[in-house]
């Protein structure tokens, strides 16, 4: 009983925090995807090629920031070839999103023993560090959101805020809605719909980017081979799950980070891991089943004209 | 006085196909110009390069005696173009002045929307036209998305206005306020063209018109100087039939019998008609009230609300579609594309279908590959479907063919009765002549006809009796000689003759 | 509009363009080993001396093939009716975890031909229940396939691996199930290989997919919802059935991949048998045009670059990796035919 109490604890909530930055980044990253019209299963990949590029960049920079930026910038690259395959040679979305999941799992384990000569992790880079804000975090209880967390945290927060002010309110947002359901109609009312695309692609890959940084850089401090392991899936379901939107995108990965956490907390009972690594999957397929229905995908998906 | 607008040499190829073929169009400032052409005959096209959707392979552009290169829409609106197109380019989960304002916006990021929306109010003020600009597009009426996209062009400026067949999904009312708007658009000083391949439109309309045919231009001419025929003659390069013999109507029992059946959650009414052995049933009626519904549900692919459907007394309501068809009936769907063919499979594998669970063609669950070959190559002779056999994928048909690919199949011996829903649409005048034939000689083989389409002219044609469909009701059913063209207009757009009479009172 | 020709140009022909990603794959590929200082014919040759310098190398990459065409076949059947499946790994899973019960559960006495005929069926079984799973949850409640095939691929992945580690347990405690007894394995073909007649296994496989696709009635169907599921249901073909009944078959194809990896190659089950085949019978299919016989071919392919990677890596000094970098940039290629339409402009002007 204390176990299930536990779960709502403020040890437990600053995991799920922890835990739910990285799916609510690349949640977002499939989300304005998405919406500007390609199938976003590269998420993966994405993610992966920026927790590598993160390693890499703080090895050589020093520096974890800076490691951070070129993480999102070689998210942010990799995105924009991948949207060149998509926009300018009508590729097979589906289909060119699993090569590029392959490749980026061939092209960071090769990376890393070219860097490094170790097979399938790389050696210990410096961390983008934690930050105290000085003010709040004197508050009590509350107090502890703000001490010691890493910057990405609040970024991503005030990230998920910023796009959806951006898609409600202004001239772009509303432009991409346009594209995301018609964007013939955007097209011939004078909207350069492939500019708005590539921008589109370039932002979803960094913030792919960054949550692959998250993990690499500021939850660890190596990359290991593969080790996005299914988060850049589970992006994908949040962004279905939470219908397409900022807040929904992030709604849903407080939920699956919640389904995650129960994982830690229950090491102590006497469950095999495999159920309890199980858990935050099947949890998804629940959730989908009973709450899936609601949203349609934007009519454009998949389609570029 | 310069014209306004001159095309000259226009050449534009996709791939193998020549949409337009050395093309030449002058248009006058302040006149109203018709660019009158079949289905297919590159009308679309040609102005579609005027406004920046495509670019010319060759030729140039005048726009008030200056050569201009437009290459993207925003070019042809900073040249004062406008177009409404066929299928409307509007956002359906967006506000009509979202859509008004999209490209266009005031507002460096954020919107502006006090200051854009007075300044569509001023236009839609200046020229009368009715709108609820806080409306969003999947609840207006075909008429105002139409208004809705004409304003997006004023908005914009456009001195020229370029018009896809509109009149296309109007009711003849509504066509009549469009024409009446377009003429006092015409007094202030816009110049207006207007595509179709409707005759009678040309003739009300234009001061001057262009044809096309087959990616060429046949002709220009005056319209105070020419005639009806001589517009067909220069659309089609031949005699056009304008009536055709029909025999006199036989009807024998009951095929088809639908009763208290409703379509639409806000119908008011229910649908009860029958379609008899012999007869052609025609449903006229504008696109959006229920067509696809009445399909489906005839058909069996979606349930209808509530009420009967009996197919030679039998209740069919809740069967399946394959049980339907095994019970004679058979459909020639509207949208023949999404709804009838199978892209990808060979002609053979597309009369297949329909079929596929009859002993026809089956043999211990494996097709019998030459019966079916045999029967395919006697429906590509009887249909004459231009095609290289009956292994050709029907994708590289043409639209024409594949419908008498459809048409053949669905004719068939095994179906008493066809469901025949748009069966013209995007089809040159040759190919509707011969469907048109084709289902005059089912009538006379006792068949039953369900024609449903939006061409009011096809209706009164082919039809012994005509009901008209208004948001998923009946308005009326009778006899097709007992209508006059403006009863069934009324009829479309739901009103009834004597309310009409009590509000012109 | 005039009529169209019916031409049908070099470029459109799916083997021209199938050869030519695997050539532009190499190139970009060669770029790449370039870029980290080693010699890319280097690399290519020790991985095809890898593959088939002598007589067994030969038979080990045929056997590495065997799996790519099973998931091949499976890939190319989703495919013909409108569907990925991308859970393939997780009905390979599934077929291997129903086999490997099946072989360990049977008395040593009993005869080897129904044994393994058995674990066959089971493993047919297991991928056609993992399949179908993913086809309902697909049409009954309508979320997208490729999620629910993704989310249970893991759970599969999680499920085979608590059994191995807990209930199938081999004696010495290592991660992995007890040895299948030798009688009711597939009998190897070529000494010191892992080459076993599960190649005649796919062969048959082969065979059986192409003459249900193209020749019965069931594949007319499969064929017609993956050309226009609106005009199949509007033909009165069950839509919904066929879809779930298409992700059932492939994945009982892509449990036959685990059943052959389990009683031939194997003859036990470990933590991480698999190394991502489901994925890349994708490619395979995909390459292969999804023509059940070109997979034969293009699992070969595949099969080749897995089976020499580990000589290019002792050789060449390359991470074995890069072979998953060019099987990557493969499906890049493939996946946008559009690429080669330089060929085609070529062309027309040369005439």
């Amino acid at each position: 009983m204390t176990d299930l109490l536990n779960l709502f604890s403020i040890d437990n909530l600053l995991l799920i925090l922890r835990l739910a930055t990285p799916l609510i980044l690349v949640a977002l990253s499939s989300t304005i995807s998405e919406l500007a019209g390609i199938i976003s299963l590269g998420t993966e990949g994405l993610m992966l090629i920026g927790a590598f590029g993160a390693v890499a960049g703080s090895h050589y920079t020093g520096s974890g920031a800076a490691g951070m930026v070129i993480g999102m910038a070689s998210g942010a690259v990799m995105a924009l070839l991948f949207a060149l395959l998509c926009i300018h040679f009508k590729s097979n979305q589906t289909v060119c999103g699993v090569g590029l999941n392959l490749f980026a799992s061939g092209v960071t384990a090769v990376g890393t023993l070219v860097i490094w000569q170790k097979e399938g992790i790389s050696e210990q880079v410096t961390q983008l560090g934690s930050i105290t804000i000085p003010v709040l975090c004197r508050i009590p209880i509350l107090g502890r959101f703000f001490t010691e967390q890493s910057p990405i945290i609040y970024l991503t927060l005030l990230l998920c805020v910023l796009i959806w002010y951006v898609l409600k309110y202004t001239k772009t947002g509303l432009r991409f809605k346009a594209i995301s359901m018609h964007p013939v109609a955007a097209r011939s009312a004078g909207v350069s719909v492939n500019r708005y695309r590539y921008v589109a692609l370039a932002v979803s890959g960094a913030l792919a980017g960054m949550g692959g940084g998250f993990l690499s850089i500021v939850q660890n401090d190596v990359f290991v081979k593969n080790m996005v392991a299914g988060r850049g899936f589970l992006g994908v379901a949040a962004n279905i799950f939470g219908g397409w939107t900022a807040f929904g995108s992030a709604g849903a990965s407080f939920i699956f980070a919640f389904a995650q956490s129960v994982r830690f907390n229950m090491l102590k009972a006497n469950v095999p891991d495999q159920f309890v690594q199980m858990l935050p999957y099947a949890i998804t397929i629940i959730a989908l089943v009973l709450f899936g229905k609601r949203s349609k995908s934007p009519e454009a998906l998949g389609k570029i004209k | 006085m310069q014209p306004i607008i001159e095309m000259t040499s226009i050449t534009k190829s996709f791939g193998p196909v020549t949409a337009n073929a050395d093309c030449n169009l002058t248009i006058e400032q302040g006149e109203i110009h018709c660019l009158l052409g079949e289905n297919g005959a590159g009308k679309t096209t040609l102005m579609n390069i005027l406004f920046g959707m495509y670019h010319a392979d060759s030729g140039t552009i005048r726009i008030k005696g200056e050569v201009c290169d437009i290459r993207s829409t925003g070019d042809a609106f900073r040249h004062g173009l406008g177009m409404v197109h066929q299928h409307f380019m509007l956002v359906s989960n967006m506000t009509v002045l979202q859509n008004i304002i999209l490209g266009q916006e005031i507002g460096r990021f954020k919107l502006n929307y006090k200051e854009s929306r007075r300044q569509v109010c001023e236009i839609i003020d200046k020229y009368g036209l009715d709108l609820d600009l806080d409306a969003r597009i999947d609840e207006i009426s075909v008429g105002m998305k139409q208004r809705v996209e004409i304003v997006k062009t004023l908005y914009r400026g456009a001195e020229v206005l370029v018009l896809d067949e509109p009149t296309a999904v109007l009711t003849p009312q509504e066509s009549g306020s469009l024409m009446q708007i377009l003429l006092d658009m015409k007094a202030k000083g816009k110049t207006i063209i207007f595509i179709t391949h409707k005759l009678n439109e040309t003739m009300q309309i234009a001061d001057r018109a262009t044809i096309l045919r087959d990616g060429c231009v046949t002709g220009t001419v005056q319209i105070s100087e020419t005639d009806i025929r001589a517009l067909a003659g220069h659309m089609v390069g031949r005699e056009v039939q304008f009536d055709l013999k029909k025999a006199p109507c036989k009807p024998g029992k009951v095929l088809l019998e639908l009763a208290d059946v409703k379509l639409l959650p806000q119908a008011k009414g229910t649908v009860n008609l029958t379609v008899h052995e012999g007869e052609i049933l025609g449903i006229a009626g504008v696109d959006g009230n229920g067509q696809r519904e009445l399909e489906e549900a005839i058909m069996g692919l979606k349930q209808p609300l509530s009420g009967s459907i009996k197919v030679d007394g039998q209740e069919t309501t809740k069967e399946t579609p394959l049980s339907i068809r095994h019970r004679g009936v058979g459909c020639i769907p509207s949208d023949r594309f999404h709804r009838a063919i199978l892209p990808g499979l060979s002609l053979a594998e597309n009369l297949l279908l329909g079929f596929q669970s009859r002993k026809h063609y089956v043999k211990h669950g494996f097709i019998d590959e030459k019966k079916l070959r045999d029967s395919t190559q006697e429906t590509i002779i009887s249909f004459k479907v231009k095609t290289a056999g009956p292994n050709q994928d029907i994708a590289d048909l043409s639209g024409g063919n594949q419908q008498k690919l459809v048409l053949g199949r669905e004719v068939a011996p095994e179906y008493r009765m066809v469901l025949a829903a748009q069966p013209g649409r995007g089809l040159d005048i040759g190919a509707v002549e011969y469907i048109h034939t084709q289902f005059l000689r089912l009538r006379s083989e006792s068949k039953g006809i369900l024609l449903i389409s939006a061409d009011l002219d096809e209706i009164q044609k082919m039809s012994d009796r005509i009901a008209v469909l208004y948001k998923g009701e009946i308005m009326d059913c009778k006899p097709a000689d007992q209508y006059t063209v403006e009863e069934l207009g009324l009829l479309m757009a739901g009103k009834r003759l004597s309310e009409e009479d009590e509000a012109n009172a | 509009m005039l009529k169209k020709k019916n031409l049908r140009p070099l470029a459109d022909s799916v083997v021209v363009r199938s050869v030519l990603s695997i050539l532009l794959a190499l190139l970009v590929a060669s770029i790449f080993i370039l870029l980290v200082g080693k010699s890319p014919v280097l690399a290519f040759s020790s991985l095809a001396k890898g593959a088939f310098g002598n007589g067994r190398a030969v038979a080990n990459t045929i056997n590495k093939a065997v799996p790519l065409i099973f998931t091949g076949l499976a890939a190319a059947f989703a495919f013909k009716s409108g569907m990925l499946n991308i859970g393939i790994e997780g009905q390979l899973h599934m077929g291997a975890l129903l086999s490997i019960v099946i072989a360990l559960n049977m008395p040593p006495s009993a005869p080897p031909f129904l044994v393994i005929l058995l674990c066959i069926l089971g493993g047919i079984a297991g991928g056609m229940m993992w399949g179908a799973l993913t086809g309902i949850l697909k049409e009954r409640f309508k979320i997208h396939e490729v999620i629910v095939a993704i989310l249970l691929n893991y759970i599969a992945i999680q499920f085979v691996s608590y059994m191995i580690n807990y209930p199938l347990k081999c004696k010495e405690g290592l991660p992995e199930t007890e040895m299948i007894p030798q009688q009711f394995r597939f009998l190897t073909l070529v000494d010191r290989t892992q080459l076993s007649s599960n190649v005649f296994m796919a062969l048959a496989a082969v065979v059986i997919a192409y003459l249900l696709i193209n020749k019965t009635i069931l594949g007319y169907k499969i064929r017609a919802v993956g050309s226009n599921p609106t005009a199949a249901a509007a033909g009165g073909i069950g839509v919904s059935g066929i879809a779930i009944l298409s992700m059932a078959l492939s994945g009982g194809l892509g449990g036959l991949a685990g059943t052959a990896e389990v009683l031939g190659t194997y003859g036990k089950l470990f933590d991480g048998f698999s190394s991502n085949v489901g994925f890349t019978g994708l490619a395979v299919a995909v390459l292969a045009g999804n023509n059940p016989f070109v997979v034969i071919l293009t699992g070969l392919l595949f099969g080749i670059m897995d089976s020499g990677a580990r000589q290019m890596n002792i050789r060449a000094g390359l991470s074995a990796d890069m072979v998953i970098v060019i099987q990557g940039l493969v499906i890049f290629f493939v996946a946008t035919p559009q690429i080669f339409n330089f060929l085609k402009a070529r062309r027309r002007e040369k005439k």
